[in-house]
């Protein structure tokens, strides 16, 4: 039984509310992250799983187990939760070698002496780390370091791993391949997992469920699938890479796709149904990624609208296009080469966007 | 962060350009007026060994006196009392600087934001306050502490003695400890807290974590603090000569003083190689800790710390406050108390105040021309001395990598030199040059003197301060077209000049309480103010050198709250909206 069972937890820097009621269960083996911009709130969540924190309200219970119960006043200190945790900085303590470093939880559990080092070898060659046994800290790599750092947390076996942010302070190709390192090790140990990032595109690739947060509270809870493709509403679309919105009446459903009426635009568009079908006649925000913006020469066929290019770009890989259809502003990315003259400023265009690259979201009050 | 560093590093590295140019010919004469200051006091020093004469007359060379000195048992006896000095006192001070300053940073103790503060002056007070305080606090025949403890329990009961070993060592780790606990405060805020996080996560306690994480962390910085706690236990004059002249205990720094000051003629050369012995031991300590730094594994000690949770010590709490409390009673009131009680008493021992003596030290002309000296000399001396650890640091800045660590260790030589062979090493040094002979005994060889004795102390100010200013801001500076010594004055001096005035504060209220400098280099018709408290001390005056003493530290008092003023003053006059962005641009780096 390794489940986290989190319970209207509220956490308070003084004044200022950092977790705000929040309830969350993260099932036995599963790898959970938690996403959101900086002062969402994850970090002090995971601290408050870890102990290191003490919230103002709530209960946390790991594994069955009860270990914090504010109103209680019953708290269960850190080290004796039996946990393992991945630091930002990594906190590998500069005056012991990096085997004493991961023997460390070992020798505080009171492990039998003669199985340290078998236990201490067996969780450095899970991360890869193997021959630098008799190092010290100092003189590894911030890669190394990282994966010193998760041979330590997890050398214990713990029921339960907390990551904060550990790949933050790594360069974007390191970055990487960390990510699938982690990935790997996951699948391999099952720990349940704790993840906090600010990351999408980590969060993406290593969770089972992502808790997207927002000032303290929880915008979203979803499979990484769900989270990508049907945002619960603006901010998480935003937050998950959607660039164009507009704002459109819904006129009425035909077959399974919803038809509706972008603000101004003469033309009406299809899109999917959200699980919450709205009314005829509501206000909803349509919310479309810049890459599902199709640019096609004018009169082909399909669900297409006509856009004028105000201005395009040359963005590496992809150009962007900044158009204008029927007074909305949208930006368009394409993988054509520099603009030829029919995408040209001040050419129409036609626009091709697919009804299941359409997410249709609840207006903002 | 890091992104910062990794952009910085370039320009910091591979490129030194270079604003502070003076050409070659001006880096020469710079190089060579920081040897004259720096090195060759230690230089003839060491060349005064073997001279027969005192400096600047006729002599011959001989090897008579290094013979006669290290021949001697009663040197080594000296060499091992102040060994044992040193080495008491600073692990005593450490341990005290050391838990109050976890006290301070990690502790919910209350009665900890008064650490800082207490510590503050006791590190401000004259050696000279304690010595004279605690000599009348710990008589056996009429000390406070002794009446008190009679008065309480039988009258034939002598608990307390300044003038033992003990005495002297627990008055001098008084002292000590702030000193220790200034130098560590900065490291235990400054330690990444998820180094303790980290353990407690791995299963172990808080006692444990203590044990096992925070204090092997902070072994460098504590290494750092025993060393240069040594170093001062061994050099430190006014502790030992006041208390350990009646202890009838013997010192290195002691001995220099008699040989010079009570033999006549003074032997200069039994100073010279009595003094090269504190040099080499100091010397060896010096290199033992860089060896020690340099090793590594002990640099990444600091990070982010921004969350401030601390230990709740639970019932521990108590004893924190208590230990905080008896502290401030013991290094700070009782002083106090019995200084200016003393102050008022016509002898000691009398309980009948009057002003009496106040009135009688003002009558003495000499008090006003004491305190005219005083004034003059401190707050010029450290004046001088922070600017032109402000021109060192500047000109090292942007200097090849050689001169910037030659301008920096020569700064830092002083430290090995105790104040008393220091003088010797600059009567050596000033007497033979002919046109320089005229300084001898004058104010002006003593104003030299205790710029180059508070050097280290507003090096190390400076460097701090200059760390903290981009290179970018200089070099913006230049390109607008400013000249090298205009970028120091409108940008460098401008950037950091709160930590210039606070540097000239501290190195001003250590200069206006120094002793052992200026006693030997000033001619004894023009006295300070520590020197008249001394003499009045040997003349067997003390209620009247209390109320000098008293009359000393308000003078300091009101320069530091002038001082204060000015500070405020000057961060009021700067305009608010250009600070916060000079600060945001200096603390990326």
């Amino acid at each position: 039984m390794s489940d986290i069972k989190v319970e209207s937890l509220t956490c308070r820097y003084g004044r200022s509310v950092a977790v705000d009621n929040i309830d969350l269960a993260v099932r036995e083996g599963e790898f959970l992250s938690l996403l959101g911009p900086s002062g969402c709130g994850k970090t002090t969540t995971l601290r408050c799983i870890a102990g290191l924190e003490s919230p103002a309200g709530g209960r946390i219970s790991i594994g069955g187990q009860l270990v914090a119960e504010v109103e209680r006043g019953f708290v269960v200190p850190p080290n004796k939760r039996a946990l393992g945790m991945v630091f930002q900085s990594y906190a590998l303590w500069p005056h012991m070698s990096v085997f004493a470093n991961v023997a460390y939880p070992l020798k505080m559990r009171s492990t039998p002496r003669d199985q340290i080092p078998t236990k201490v070898r067996k969780a450095l060659e899970l991360v890869g780390m193997a021959e630098f046994e008799q190092r010290g800290t100092s003189e590894l790599s911030g890669g190394q370091q990282q994966r010193v750092a998760l041979a330590r947390a997890l050398v214990a076996e713990p029921s339960v791993l907390l990551l904060d942010e550990p790949l933050s302070n790594l360069d974007s190709s390191l970055r990487t391949h960390m990510r699938r390192e982690l990935r790997r090790i996951h699948r391999e140990i099952r720990t349940t997992c704790v993840y906090v990032t600010h990351d999408q595109l980590e969060a993406a690739t290593l969770s089972d469920r992502i808790v997207v947060m927002r000032s303290g509270r929880i915008q979203q809870i979803g499979t990484p699938p769900e989270i990508f493709s049907t945002p619960a509403n603006q901010w998480v679309a935003e937050f998950v890479g959607y660039d164009n919105f507009i704002p459109a009446t819904v006129i009425g459903l035909e077959g399974n796709l919803l038809i509706v009426q972008p603000r101004n635009w003469p033309v009406r568009v299809a899109a999917q149904t959200p699980s919450q079908c709205p009314s005829a006649g509501a206000g909803v925000t349509l919310a479309i990624r810049s890459s599902a913006l199709a640019l096609n020469r004018p009169g082909s066929e399909g669900r297409s609208f006509e856009a004028r290019v105000v201005d395009s770009m040359f963005v590496g890989d992809l150009t962007e296009f900044v158009l204008d259809a029927h007074g909305s502003r949208l930006i368009a990315r394409a993988p054509e080469r520099a603009p030829t003259g029919s995408a040209a400023g001040g050419a129409i265009v036609s626009v091709h966007l697919p009804p299941d690259q359409i997410v249709v979201l609840p207006a903002p009050q | 962060m890091t992104r910062d560093n990794a952009r910085a590093l370039p320009t910091s590295v591979a490129h030194r350009w270079r604003v502070g140019r003076m050409g070659p010919w001006g880096i020469a004469l710079l190089l060579l007026a920081v040897a004259f200051l720096f090195i060759w006091p230690v230089v003839m020093q060491l060349m005064g060994m073997f001279r027969m004469a005192a400096p600047g007359t006729e002599g011959s060379w001989s090897f008579d006196a290094v013979a006669r000195v290290y021949g001697s048992l009663s040197t080594y006896r000296y060499l091992w009392n102040s060994l044992v000095y040193g080495l008491t006192t600073t692990l005593l001070a450490t341990a005290m600087g050391a838990s109050f300053a976890f006290l301070a940073a990690h502790s919910n103790t209350w009665g900890r934001s008064l650490l800082t503060p207490v510590m503050l002056l006791v590190f401000a007070a004259p050696n000279l306050f304690y010595a004279i305080s605690w000599s009348l606090l710990a008589d056996p025949g009429t000390g406070l502490l002794n009446v008190a403890v009679r008065a309480l329990t039988r009258p034939d009961i002598t608990l307390f003695n300044a003038y033992t070993w003990t005495g002297l060592i627990v008055v001098q780790a008084l002292k000590l400890t702030g000193f220790c606990y200034l130098l560590l405060l900065g490291p235990f805020q400054g330690m990444n807290r998820s180094f303790e996080e980290a353990s407690l996560i791995s299963g172990a306690g808080r006692f444990t974590t203590l044990l096992r994480v925070t204090i092997p962390l902070m072994a460098p910085a504590l290494f750092g603090v025993v060393i240069v706690g040594i170093v001062f236990g061994l050099g430190t004059f006014d502790i030992p000569q006041i208390l350990g002249a009646l202890a009838n205990i013997d010192f290195l720094s002691t001995e220099i003083f008699k040989s010079i000051s009570f033999e006549v003629p003074p032997d200069y050369a039994r100073a010279s190689a009595l003094s090269l012995f504190v040099m080499l031991v100091l010397a060896v300590l010096l290199v033992a800790q860089w060896r020690v730094l340099k090793a590594g594994r002990f640099v990444t000690v600091t990070g982010k710390s921004n969350r401030q949770n601390r230990w709740d010590l639970g019932g521990w709490r108590y004893l924190g406050t208590a230990a905080i409390l008896l502290f401030t009673l013991f290094a700070l009131l009782l002083p106090l108390v019995q200084l200016i009680l003393t102050s008022l008493q016509p002898t000691i021992g009398v309980y009948k105040f009057s002003l009496a003596n106040y009135q009688a030290v003002f009558r003495d002309r000499q008090t006003v021309q004491a305190f005219n000296t005083t004034g003059l000399l401190a707050v010029s001396a450290g004046l001088l001395a922070m600017l032109l650890a402000a021109l060192l640091g500047h000109v090292g800045r942007h200097a090849p990598r050689w001169i910037e660590r030659y301008l920096d260790s020569a700064t830092l030589v002083p430290i090995v030199m105790p104040g008393v062979s220091l003088a010797v090493g600059l009567l050596w040094a000033y007497i033979s040059i002919p046109g320089l002979r005229s300084l001898y005994g004058t104010f002006w060889l003593a104003l030299i003197g205790v710029m180059v004795a508070v050097m280290p102390m507003a090096s190390r100010a400076v460097r701090g301060a200059l760390a903290q200013i981009a290179r970018e801001l200089e070099e913006a500076a230049a390109i607008s077209g400013a000249s090298p010594a205009r970028v120091l004055w409108d940008i460098v001096i401008r950037l950091m000049s709160r930590s210039f005035l606070a540097g000239w504060l501290v190195t001003a209220i250590i200069a206006a309480g120094m002793l052992d400098v200026p006693i030997m280099l000033l001619s004894s018709t023009r006295p300070t103010v520590s020197i008249l408290v001394y003499t009045q001390l040997l003349a067997g005056a003390p209620t009247q050198a209390c109320a000098l003493l008293v009359l000393l530290l308000v003078a300091v008092m009101l320069l530091a709250v002038a001082a204060a003023a000015l500070i405020a003053l000057r961060n009021r006059l700067a305009r608010r909206q250009v600070y916060p962005t000079i600060q945001t641009v200096s603390s990326g780096v």
